[in-house]
């Protein structure tokens, strides 16, 4: 579903944030993906879902090209930043409308999907209010709610679980859940090893822009906790 | 002391970095930073020339009647005036409600001394105004009533208090209409209601006020006698400058200082609580999903930006006041004539411009009305939205100028009928007052998109630095005036010329610039927006 070839990204100034990484994330996988601070991780998410250009390399999402068709991928991609900046001039539900406008859902099937996760995130009360009123919580409940409405193929996330109260965290972790197993790719980002660990199917570990370790959880973990590992990796190596 | 340097040291960094184009995102050679720097340069020189030419046709007009010691105190007043409206609106995310005030107060530093950082930094901004518009006034009056020292030593010694009186009205009007609309879910229309109806409010009293004279001596003593009857420190102020009288100049410095120190100890005693009421939101916890409008996505990236053009009273009163102006002066043509409307907007030979460069004449209000100039750069840290959703570049650009059209073409509509009524135009000249403003609005439109992709600002502060302050702001207005005034100098200076020819050559030149506009912007405009 996600296939990054190669990729390389250097900022102005000639700082290299990411170098030549490789990695696929396939139909059915929740992938996480993990590094320290400044390690590449947000770059890599930025320039997979069309928001950041980069310099070498090339970026598939079901088969397309970012590059090449950078609509066709948007299409099917949902993305979540770290921090969720959304509209405030709009309410929550003129946002989701908004988000239902731009990936065509239709009428129907659009009301029922804002209904669904509203509820399930407990935001329908509030969304008749501007977003400005919003707290930090709410707005990434909203952003959530958004990047599900179009049903995507592929969810990009990045530290999505920064700023949720446990009980919508936990009902996140169901709904990433029950995509992939509608057949959807998941790949994210976090800090928290414990939810990586027991969430995801596949782990990447990334260090100063370069992969240090790639592959099944289980497999990457091995016979340690992946706290254990993240920190052998990213202080040893 | 020193925690007061720090906070003003950081805000003018915030202010010089919104107007530096080394500091935009998009790249900045130094050709693009020299060309903006130049207009910068022309603009200000441009500002202080017209302060010069209205101080000395005003100085001819008083020396007429003997009473050229009225200019320093007209001047002085049109100052104020003009401190005041550019004040009332600078208010919010100046003095309350900006971005970083969580942080501010969080730190350990008084809560005075975070109000006197504000409160400078509208003075500062308020007095750089005054220095443009008062120094050739003064320049004039001293060149034609060659007065003695008295003179330039109440001159300089009032120059800096000029402000401060301003300031403190403008932020107590600024105020009040913020925490008014407060009370409203949707604050920003309100506010901008308000706002605009404080504005209509103040225009509608001077014109009942005003007597409508031909003669630009008899208008400046009118507004003279109204002004000190309304603004008692104009009569002090030209007492001091212009009579030597010391007790009014102690007087006008008294009042100044004492207005401002009560107005900046009431802000710091109520500084929480006023920016706690400005900045609550209305909510509701009760909403019921219901049926859904759907749009389609090109529509909907234009219903989009029209609600963040008008979430925004700054936004609105920036480029829109030009247009609502326009609009209400094509209509009072209709029912006022030509003559009449020119001696009531102040402008001489009126009918004579209408009737001979009117198509060009009037695009200048189109040139004052560009939304596009910041629409990219108030994307700010909302940009990750419109960069990650399923749309064209080229759609999220139409949709901007779209909105700008959507602004301006209604009041050429209107401005054409008028116009075309009251001067009892031909066909052919209709159509040329509809065509001239409208390609002039695509014109200034698009510039306004290409000139932001070149000098974008995504990390402001307060919204207020891109729409008002902005370097692409600066440089689309200039581009846009110098454009309707190039024309215009042609018409009026070879008066042999046909002036329909040259209008039709100006239409001519402006569709080749709109078509080479548009295709830059699908080419190179797109790849740059690509970069950010």
């Amino acid at each position: 579903m996600l296939k990054i070839d190669k990729l390389s990204k250097t900022y102005k100034g000639g700082i290299k944030a990411v170098n030549n990484l490789t990695l696929q994330v396939d139909a059915g996988d929740i992938f996480g993906f993990i590094g320290p601070n400044g390690a590449g991780k947000t770059t890599t998410i930025k320039a997979a879902v069309g928001v950041l250009d980069f310099d070498e390399g090339d970026i598939f999402i079901n088969n397309l090209s970012i590059k090449t068709d950078p609509l066709g991928c948007k299409r099917m991609t949902a993305f979540i930043p770290d921090n969720p900046d959304l509209y405030e001039y709009f309410t929550g539900i003129g946002y989701l409308n908004f988000i239902g406008d731009v990936f065509a859902v239709e009428k129907t099937e659009r009301e029922r999907l804002i209904q669904k996760y509203a509820d399930a995130l407990e935001l329908t009360g509030n969304l008749g209010n501007t977003i400005a009123s919003y707290s930090h919580g709410m707005k990434q409940k909203l952003a959530i709610i958004s990047a599900l409405i179009h049903s995507p193929k592929l969810l990009v996330l990045d530290e999505p679980f920064v700023g949720l109260d446990p009980k919508s965290a936990h009902t996140l972790k169901i709904i990433m859940r029950e995509l992939c197993d509608a057949g959807s790719a998941i790949f994210f980002s976090t800090h928290v090893l414990d939810v990586a660990e027991k969430l995801c199917d596949k782990i990447a570990i990334i260090r100063d822009g370069e992969l240090i370790a790639c592959g099944d959880t289980e497999m990457v973990k091995g016979d340690a906790s992946l706290e254990e590992v993240f920190l052998e990796l990213t202080e040893n190596a | 002391m020193r925690e007061l340097k720090i906070l003003l040291r950081v805000e003018f960094k915030h202010i010089l970095h919104s107007l530096n184009p080394k500091a935009s995102k998009g790249s900045t050679g130094k050709g693009k930073a020299a060309a903006f720097y130049a207009i910068i340069l022309f603009s200000f020189a441009m500002m202080i020339f017209y302060a010069f030419v209205y101080s000395a046709i005003m100085a001819d007009a008083f020396t007429q009647i003997n009473a050229l010691y009225l200019l320093p105190g007209l001047m002085m007043t049109a100052s104020c005036m003009m401190m005041l409206f550019t004040t009332i609106y600078k208010v919010k995310g100046t003095v309350f409600g900006f971005k970083d005030y969580d942080l501010l107060m969080s730190l350990p530093v008084k809560t005075s001394t975070v109000v006197i950082s504000r409160m400078t930094v509208l003075y500062t901004i308020n007095f750089l105004f005054c220095l443009f518009l008062m120094l050739p006034a003064g320049a004039v009056y001293a060149a034609r009533a060659l007065p003695g020292p008295g003179f330039y030593i109440a001159f300089l010694l009032t120059f800096p208090f000029i402000p401060l009186v301003p300031i403190a009205v403008a932020s107590v009007i600024g105020t009040v209409i913020h925490l008014a609309a407060a009370r409203f879910k949707h604050k920003n229309i309100a506010n901008l209601i308000i706002t605009m109806s404080f504005f209509m409010g103040i225009m509608f009293f001077s014109f009942n006020t005003t007597t409508f004279i031909n003669n630009a001596a008899d208008i400046g003593m009118t507004v003279m006698k109204a002004v000190n009857r309304y603004y008692p420190l104009a009569l002090m102020y030209t007492n001091a400058v212009c009579k030597n009288d010391y007790a009014a100049l102690a007087l006008f410095i008294l009042i100044s200082i004492l207005i401002f120190s009560l107005f900046a100890f009431l802000v710091s005693r109520r500084f929480k609580t006023l920016n706690t009421l400005i900045l609550a939101n209305r909510t509701a916890s009760d909403y019921k999903i219901k049926p859904l409008n759907v749009s389609s996505p090109a529509r909907a990236l234009y219903k989009r930006e029209l609600k963040r053009y008008f979430s925004s009273a700054n936004y609105v009163l920036n480029t829109g006041v030009g247009l609502i102006l326009f609009t209400m002066a094509s209509v009072a043509l209709v029912f006022m004539g030509s003559e009449k409307l020119g001696v009531v907007l102040g402008i001489p030979g009126m009918t004579e411009i209408i009737a001979k460069a009117g198509p060009v004449a009037v695009s200048v209000f189109v040139a004052l009305s560009c939304t596009t100039a910041c629409s990219i750069s108030l994307e700010g840290k909302h940009l990750w939205i419109i960069k990650s959703i399923p749309v064209s570049v080229k759609s999220v650009f139409l949709s901007k100028a779209a909105v700008n059209l959507t602004l301006v073409l209604p009041a050429v509509l209107v401005n054409t009928c008028a116009v075309a009524y009251v001067f009892r135009f031909d066909a052919g000249q209709t159509a040329l007052m509809f065509l001239v403003p409208a390609v002039y609005a695509v014109f200034i439109a698009l510039t306004g998109l290409a000139v932001n992709l070149q000098y974008p600002n995504f990390d402001w502060a307060t919204e207020i630095t891109v729409i008002k302050q902005s370097a692409a702001v600066l440089l689309t207005l200039v581009v846009g005036l110098l454009s309707v005034a190039a024309p215009l100098v042609v018409i009026f200076t070879f008066k042999t010329l046909d002036a329909r020819l040259v209008t039709y050559i100006t239409l001519l030149v402006l569709t080749i610039a709109d078509v080479s506009l548009y295709r830059y912007l699908l080419t190179k405009g797109v790849k740059t927006f690509n970069s950010f």
